[in-house]
């Protein structure tokens, strides 16, 4: 029998290869070259600064990975961070440190929102997300009247800024718990096995029976929820909410998503490389700043790093997409 | 019951050779009166049917008679417009597959459903992980991965691991973890009698994994029943106790075991017996000495093909036949450029050698036509107009002065010429092609070449789907096309059309031609010449 | 006379509905509007409505083609930026003048082949590709801008956008259904044209059937940055000044054009030309909040809300059966 498929073989089995060590390896070489370039980065303080710019960023990243293996995207996530970051910030001040309970509440709102109008109305869910983007912008817009709110809570402030675990910004703690949490949802959880059936053959996985739209939605679900999170957590720690919080960090998840292997059009990754993803985003830009390259240009490169990314860990065989 | 022949088509006695008792126990499943059409076309007809307890039941037609779509009805994927199904005496109305594999039927897919970047005991059991649920909810993978390994042991896959990845293995292990998989579902949910629907099960498997197949079928004889469908008639004779004939959507005849054989169920399946009229063998002519090579294919190696070398000349028609996966598909496409290969060998067209980039275009510039086998996703756009359409190939030639600009009277005279001479049936040439019958849509794609004025034109199943009228029109326009001296090489599952409009037959297996056969119109081989070649 | 568009052929009842859907909406609109506020229906807001729409209408037009394939463009808005910050730069710092305009087509075209390039070289799926060069390209504004608008004082520049040649009509409004005018005749009249169609609705056939697909992709990705390039001209030209997010708005608004005019968006069905009655939907909504009042927060609740119902209802019968 020859070796010709019905089934393009798209995926190679491939545990330990050049794929998988890549972005171990590229965090490594770009950390020692920041560490050579610049002396200020390889502090405590520095290491400080990186944790807490992690924790955000590994939080939505974390949540949105399942969205990313299920062959969709989530363009909302920055819109949710700053619409519930403004949400916390008018709530605090009557409802105290639970304001961070309802902000994970109306992110999970809007993702299933997402999901449902996805799966329901057959939208891609590109632009669904980019419709319920600009939405909720219009939203935040009216809940702040365009002006940054500024809140002072110290019971709220401690559970981002504080350290229960001395060295350790509580908000690393957040960001290592919702990690480790979706880990397991993901390698253990019967939601994580059939995401990844659903990625890889969405056809298949509806034919064979098992439930497509219901578990979109809840992978929009807890997308929305992680970006609700994260909106709550930031606005803790900047002591303050604007409008623009959120600005940036959809191409960031899901460059970092990627980055760390996880195939975009779906099926192929998990929850436990977008730690490496976010380590590298985040270690260029904390070395870029420190080398005093402009805001301005750190857009460019970020741009482009989403892409080189995509492009070098794309699976060839795919073929062109759309 | 209701067949719509008289009973002397049913063979009593070969129903009770199966079974013990002498009482005949009711049916396991009863399907009356089932319709189902697709956008206004209707696939099945009121059909009906029963299924038996410890019996292999066959279900033959040609393509597009509704044998898969019955499957697909049966278990549970697609809903009936009309009739009803019973089993065991209770209604039977499964909302998806699921539901119908926990009331005891599974399927072997055509298709093979499974998916790739999950483990083989994950897919044999994706969508019934509930199964082994523990008592606090969790799944047990130690479980499932035993009763993986179980169900592969016994079709003789011992040396299949459960927990790698199923894109590890290669074709041939993936349609018997496929076929596995039906199994293993019946033992899962402890279905004492199951019923296990093969769709075309060894379309792509040979030798030894074929007789482990039927090996398993035989042994699970008295313990549950099995429907069969394929295109090997000869399977039919082997394993089933009866046979129903489907065309056009209908269920037309059941045939027993003792009145079995191939002449018979081709007859019934086409509706005529194989008769030189049907493929117009009246109308072969032998090819002219000395033959003037067309086409030349020379160690032509790459994704599924060994190299291969043959050539096809002038006014020829050769057929290419073979299992699915044994590379006659694949030669089809390199030859016409349509996958980037190959790895190695040429081909020439009139004595020049196509090029290995833009491979196509070379090929078409130089007088070639391909009539892909998908007809709606590689021979016509579906919400395209007909005459779009039809004059896709066309376009650089319909230019005004040169410019890139369409001249749309040229191209409407075309087109209706086209419509014309391939009798295309259609009210208006704007009309969208998705709305048209299978066989108006193949004219419309053989259209699209035939304006070009081919030399050479690549048919890949061209009749498939296809209803018995336009088949016959497109025999008729191959025997005109040959006799214009345009060289055709017919690739097709349908053995008796290949060898009914091939002058010569060549027979490919793992990638390589296995045998040639002469298929002059006095001497055609028959079906069993060709299949032990083939396997 | 046939028209170019496929659909109006033999269709069930339910298409032909959703075909004169959008001139539903229009006449619905114009109407209700009218009757809260009959400024609506006063000469000058004609004149806005047109001035308003002009910028959209390239924008959109160029979007068209890319939609018809069967991709995205996500970075129009940010071209448009880009190319009205080089336009006043040149303006202002180096005199340019009108030589400014053959500027904006080439940057819109430089930007069209970016795109190009990391979709069909790069293999990136065409929204992600696009969602990053947005990124880039609103990057190189601010750098190019230094984050500050810019203002320039340009007699020419003034005459193109606000002059009126003919009657009352303001020139922008006549140059953009100039350019609309001439890609719709390309959409429909031309091979390539044709082949967009062929490639959206059917790329597998079309490369069977010997067209160049990466050819015709890579031709509509560089319509596109070409109409947001000149887009961008005359949206700094009515302004003059550049501002950074001078484009932002054009990117939901040209898609939702897009698709309320009938292209659907899996590609291969709907015309260039249409975009015509998207664009007066969108701009006509928009005019019309504003003449009865509505907050600009609103209307942007509202037009993220529109592009989702548009979509819905216009349930492409292309139906890619798995919608990602």
């Amino acid at each position: 029998m020859t070796q010709s498929d019905t089934i393009p073989s798209a995926f190679a089995s491939t545990p330990w290869t050049a794929q998988r060590l890549a972005p171990v390896l590229f965090l490594l070489v770009l950390s020692l070259a920041f560490a050579l370039a610049n002396s200020n980065f390889a502090t405590f303080a520095n290491l400080q600064n990186i944790v807490l710019a992690s924790s955000i960023l590994l939080i939505i990243a974390s949540g949105s990975t399942f969205v990313i293996l299920l062959g969709c995207i989530d363009l909302s996530v920055g819109a949710i961070v700053s619409l519930t970051g403004i949400a916390t910030a008018l709530l605090v001040p009557s409802l105290g440190a639970w304001a961070l309970v309802v902000s994970v509440a109306v992110g999970l709102a809007v993702g299933i929102v997402n999901g449902a109008l996805h799966v329901g109305l057959r939208i891609p869910s590109f632009l669904v997300t980019l419709g319920t983007m600009t939405a909720i912008g219009g939203v935040s817009l009216l809940l702040n009247d365009g002006r940054p709110i500024p809140i002072v809570h110290p019971t709220f402030k401690f559970l981002v800024s504080g350290t229960l675990v001395p060295g350790v910004p509580n908000i690393g703690l957040w960001a290592a718990a919702v990690y480790l949490v979706l880990i397991l949802v993901d390698q253990r959880a019967l939601f994580g096995r059939h995401t990844k059936a659903i990625g890889g053959s969405e056809r298949t996985a509806g034919l064979i029976g098992l439930p497509v739209g219901l578990r979109k939605i809840e992978a929009f679900a807890i997308s929305g929820a992680a970006a609700g999170l994260a909106g709550a957590l930031l606005t803790a720690r900047l002591q303050t909410a604007a409008i623009a919080m959120g600005e940036g960090l959809n191409l960031q998840a899901v460059a970092t998503i990627v980055i760390g292997g996880t195939f975009i059009t779906g099926g192929v990754g998990g929850v436990a490389r977008t730690l490496i993803g976010v380590l590298v985003v985040v270690v260029l830009s904390n070395g870029l700043d420190l080398l005093a390259v402009h805001p301005y240009v750190q857009t460019v490169i970020k741009g482009a790093m989403v892409l080189a990314a995509v492009m070098a860990m794309n699976d060839r065989r795919l073929g062109i997409p759309k | 019951m209701s067949s719509t022949l008289p009973s002397a088509e049913l063979d009593v006695a070969g129903q009770s050779r199966a079974l013990a008792p002498a009482t005949v126990r009711a049916p396991r499943l009863v399907v009356d009166g089932v319709g189902k059409a697709y956008g206004g076309v209707p696939v099945l007809k009121s059909v009906s049917l029963e299924i038996r307890p410890s019996e292999i039941l066959g279900i033959a037609g040609e393509n597009g008679a509704g044998k898969s779509t019955m499957l697909r009805i049966v278990s549970g994927i697609v809903r009936p417009d009309t009739g009803t199904l019973r089993l065991d005496g209770k209604p039977f109305a499964p909302v998806g597959y699921a539901a119908a594999v926990r009331s005891g039927i599974s399927m072997v897919f055509q298709e093979q459903a499974l998916v790739p970047n999950i483990a083989v005991y994950e897919n044999l059991f994706l969508a019934h992980e509930k199964a082994f649920r523990t008592r606090f909810g969790i799944v047990d993978r130690n479980a499932a991965i035993a009763a993986a390994a179980v169900a592969l042991d016994d079709l003789g896959l011992g040396h299949i691991n459960p927990r790698r990845q199923l894109r590890d293995f290669g074709f041939e292990d993936r349609q018997m973890i496929e076929i596995a998989r039906a199994f293993a579902l019946a033992s899962l949910h402890r279905i004492a009698e199951p019923i296990i629907l093969l769709d075309e099960p060894t379309a792509a498997i040979s030798g030894k994994e074929v007789e482990a197949l039927f090996n398993r079928v035989e042994a699970f004889r008295g313990r549950g029943s099995f429907v069969l469908v394929t295109h090997r008639l000869s399977e039919y004779l082997r394993l089933c106790d009866r046979v129903y004939v489907f065309k056009d959507g209908e269920n037309i005849a059941e045939v027993g075991r003792d009145r079995m054989n191939e002449a018979r169920l081709h007859e019934l399946m086409v509706g005529r017996v194989r008769s030189t009229h049907y493929y117009k063998e009246d109308r072969q002519r032998p090819l002219p000495e000395p033959a003037t090579p067309v086409v030349e294919v020379r160690n032509v190696s790459g994704r599924g093909v060994n190299e291969v070398s043959f050539v096809l000349n002038r006014g020829e028609v050769l057929g290419i036949g073979g299992l699915l996966g044994c590379g006659k598909e694949e030669i089809g496409q390199a030859i016409a450029g349509a996958v980037p290969f190959p790895q190695a060998g040429e081909v020439l067209i009139n004595g020049s050698p196509l090029p290995v980039k833009r491979r196509i275009e070379a090929a078409i510039a130089a007088g070639l036509g391909y009539v892909p086998r998908e007809r709606k996703a590689e021979g016509l756009v579906p919400y395209l107009p007909l005459r779009w359409n039809a004059s896709l190939a066309m376009l650089t030639r319909l230019r005004r002065l040169g410019l890139p600009w369409i001249d749309r009277g040229r191209e409407n005279e075309h087109v209706r010429r086209e419509m014309t001479r391939l009798r295309i049936k259609a009210a208006d040439p704007m009309q969208l092609c998705a709305y048209m019958s299978g066989g108006n849509q193949q004219k419309v794609v053989l259209a699209k070449w035939l304006m070009r004025s081919p030399t050479v034109l690549i048919l890949q199943n061209p009749t498939r789907g296809i209803d018995v009228g336009t088949k016959e029109e497109i025999y008729g326009l191959i025997r005109d096309l040959s006799e214009a001296g345009v060289a055709i090489l017919l690739i097709s599952d349908d053995l008796p059309e290949l060898i009914g409009v091939s002058g010569r037959i060549l027979l490919m297996r793992e990638g390589q031609v296995a045998h040639e056969y002469a298929s002059p119109a006095d001497r055609k081989p028959s079906e069993d010449e060709l299949i032990r070649h083939m396997v | 006379m046939t028209t170019a568009s496929p659909e109006a052929r033999t269709l069930p009842r339910s298409d032909l509905l959703m075909l004169f859907l959008p001139l539903i909406l229009l006449a619905a609109q114009v109407v209700v509007f009218g009757l809260i506020n009959d400024r609506f229906f006063s000469f000058p807001n004609a004149l806005n409505l047109m001035r308003q729409s002009a910028v959209l209408l390239l924008v959109a037009s160029g979007l068209n083609f890319v939609i018809l394939v069967g991709s995205i463009d996500l970075s129009i808005g940010a071209i448009v930026t880009l190319s009205a910050v080089v336009v006043a730069i040149l303006v202002r710092d180096l005199g340019f003048g009108l030589w400014s305009l053959p500027a904006a087509v080439l940057v819109g075209l430089a930007a069209g082949a970016v795109n190009a390039l990391f979709n069909l070289v790069g293999r990136v799926p065409s929204f992600l590709a696009t969602l990053g060069t947005m990124g880039i390209f609103t990057g190189i504004s601010n750098v190019i801008g230094g984050g500050f608008n810019i203002h320039f004082e340009d007699p020419v520049l003034a005459w193109i956008a606000a002059g009126r040649l003919i009657g009352p009509i303001p020139n922008v409004a006549l140059w953009s259904l100039i350019l609309f005018g001439v890609v719709s005749v390309i959409g429909a009249r031309t091979l390539f044209g044709r082949y967009l169609y062929a490639v959206g609705g059917g790329e597998t056939v079309a490369t069977l059937s010997g067209i160049r697909v990466q050819s015709v992709k890579a031709g509509a990705f560089l319509m596109s940055g070409l109409m947001s390039g000149v887009a961008g001209f005359l949206l700094v030209a009515r302004a003059g000044t550049a501002t950074q997010r001078m484009g932002d708005s054009l990117m939901l608004d040209a898609i939702a054009a897009v698709i309320i005019g009938g292209t659907a968006l899996s590609g291969g069905v709907g015309g260039i030309h249409r975009s015509i009655i998207g664009v007066l939907v969108i701009a006509v909504m928009s005019n019309g909040l504003n003449v009865i009042g509505v907050d600009f927060f609103l209307q942007t609740i509202i037009k993220g809300a529109i592009v989702i119902v548009a979509v819905a209802l216009t349930l492409d019968r292309s139906k890619t059966e798995f919608v990602k």
